[in-house]
């Protein structure tokens, strides 16, 4: 470990190329983030643009918290319970009918 | 025979910094336990310090540095910078990208923030450390801790504890460092803008999002592949809606084992003859130094962009950049609400936050690609 302010000096930043590293540095850093930024932003678009085209995304039971999305899991897993249950309650209901009336008759 | 045991007890072979190092492993514990300071990484942290602090035994391997010994296989991790990308899948899983993703234009004041790193490295060259030595020290700008610990075990393992130790120790005092910087140097008015709610966020640009993520930051700076393929594997299994019990496991026990593997191997790593030399001194004043630099950046940055925008961004959410997910965005919040009580400025300051951990590790790669 270096001795506390044993070399101190801008000499020391000219040979390492401190400058030269620091801004390149931050240059890529910049572009890759406004990559990212312009990625996102044409995603958005582009998804929008093909939205009747893709496919329905299968979901697992989990939910996604922050931007008020409903989750996708608990809304088909119910629907799917309801598209199930309502033949066999109309079925139940129907057998119902027709031994009451049988009796009754 | 008696004598020869007395003289292996660590107290035969104990020293005055042996003796200082405990009281700062001591201290370390219960700034977690009584001020709630990074309980879960100053535990272990502190922990570690204590037990790599026990005097050495002649002739047995039981530190850090002594090939066999279990400590060295624990330090391993820390040393080819394995722990810091498991912490990143944990952390991918965590993260909602969704305000990031509804306002994309936040993501430069991640970048910005990163001036913090790289006029770090300039002040550490300045003052006599090495090229590789001041990128390892330069990173601790980048308020993440196990990008922190990865680059200085690739740049500069001497330098590492100190470091880690900085950056886990200025990651805490967020909430201290950051608000006089942020009061500074923006105007009340300033404070007091109110930014428009972000938009809804779709699932399949969730799920997209990850992999061309990945693809931009892994191409452009390929050193950063480690941290953030995982980083974005991790929310890619959180999103995708098909591996949620992949994605639990990764954000819950897996990094909590890592978590507690990274705290303890690098508390182990601070023994004294290493640590307390004058460089930690000078590691822990830049450190300082590039988290007041890092937060004026990104603030600075956020009122430059308001002279082009539209729709004014409040400077405040700048100070977010910094990464130290999510405790810089909480102060952000919490140095708004005390201009303006109704003013919610969390949602919107999580989006430069979590560009911020993706710009440091982009940081880490280039500094990593231009130093080793």
């Amino acid at each position: 470990m270096s001795v506390l302010f044993a070399d101190v000096g801008l000499q020391q930043i000219l040979d390492g190329d401190g400058f030269g590293i620091a801004m390149t540095g931050m240059a890529v850093v910049f572009v890759s983030l406004i990559l990212i930024s312009l990625a996102i932003a044409l995603l958005a678009k582009l998804i929008d643009a093909v939205s009747e085209y893709l496919p329905e995304l299968a979901g697992h039971g989990h939910g996604h918290g922050n931007n008020g999305e409903p989750s996708r899991s608990a809304a088909p897993a119910q629907s799917v319970a309801a598209s199930e249950d309502e033949p066999i309650e109309k079925l139940v209901a129907a057998i119902g009918v027709a031994m009451h009336s049988r009796k009754s008759g | 025979m008696l004598f020869e045991i007395l003289s292996n007890t660590g107290f035969a072979n104990m020293t005055i910094l042996n003796g200082i190092m405990i009281v700062i492993g001591i201290v370390f514990i219960a700034l977690a336990v009584v001020k709630d300071y990074e309980p879960l990484l100053l535990v272990p942290i502190g922990f570690g310090t204590i037990v790599g602090n026990i005097p050495q035994i002649p002739g047995m391997p039981l530190h850090f540095d002594d090939p066999g010994s279990v400590l060295h296989y624990l330090y391993f991790g820390v040393q080819q910078g394995v722990y810091p990308p498991l912490i990143f899948l944990g952390i991918g899983a965590m993260t909602d990208f969704s305000t990031m993703l509804s306002n994309p234009k936040l993501v430069l004041l991640g970048a910005a923030a990163q001036v913090g790193v790289f006029l770090t490295l300039i002040g550490a060259m300045y003052i006599g450390f090495s090229p590789a030595q001041a990128g390892a020290i330069g990173i601790i700008g980048g308020a993440d801790g196990p990008t922190a610990i990865f680059l200085s075990s690739k740049l500069a393992p001497e330098l590492l504890s100190a470091i880690a130790v900085a950056a886990y120790s200025y990651m805490a005092l967020v909430p201290v460092i950051q608000p006089p910087v942020m009061k500074l140097l923006t105007t009340k008015s300033e404070r007091l803008i109110r930014m428009k709610p972000p938009r809804q966020v779709s699932r399949v640009e969730r799920i997209i999002f990850p992999i061309v993520g990945m693809l931009i930051c892994a191409l452009m700076a390929p050193g950063a592949l480690a941290l953030l393929g995982m980083l974005f594997l991790g929310n890619l299994l959180k999103e995708s809606g098909v591996t949620e019990r992949l994605a639990a496991t990764a954000r819950t026990s897996m990094i909590d084992v890592v978590t507690i593997l990274l705290g303890f191997a690098v508390g182990t790593s601070t023994k004294a003859a290493t640590f307390l030399q004058p460089a930690s001194i000078q590691i822990f004043f830049l450190g300082a130094a590039s988290f007041i630099v890092a937060t004026a950046g990104g603030v600075l940055f956020a009122k430059l962009m308001n002279v082009f925008l539209k729709d004014k961004i409040n400077p405040l959410v700048g100070a977010a950049g910094v990464s130290a997910v999510p405790d810089s965005a909480r102060v952000v919040q919490m140095v708004g609400q005390q201009e303006d009580p109704h003013n919610f400025l969390l949602m919107h300051a999580m989006a430069p936050n979590v560009a911020g951990v993706i710009g440091s590790a982009i940081a880490a790669g280039v500094l990593w690609t231009v130093l080793k």
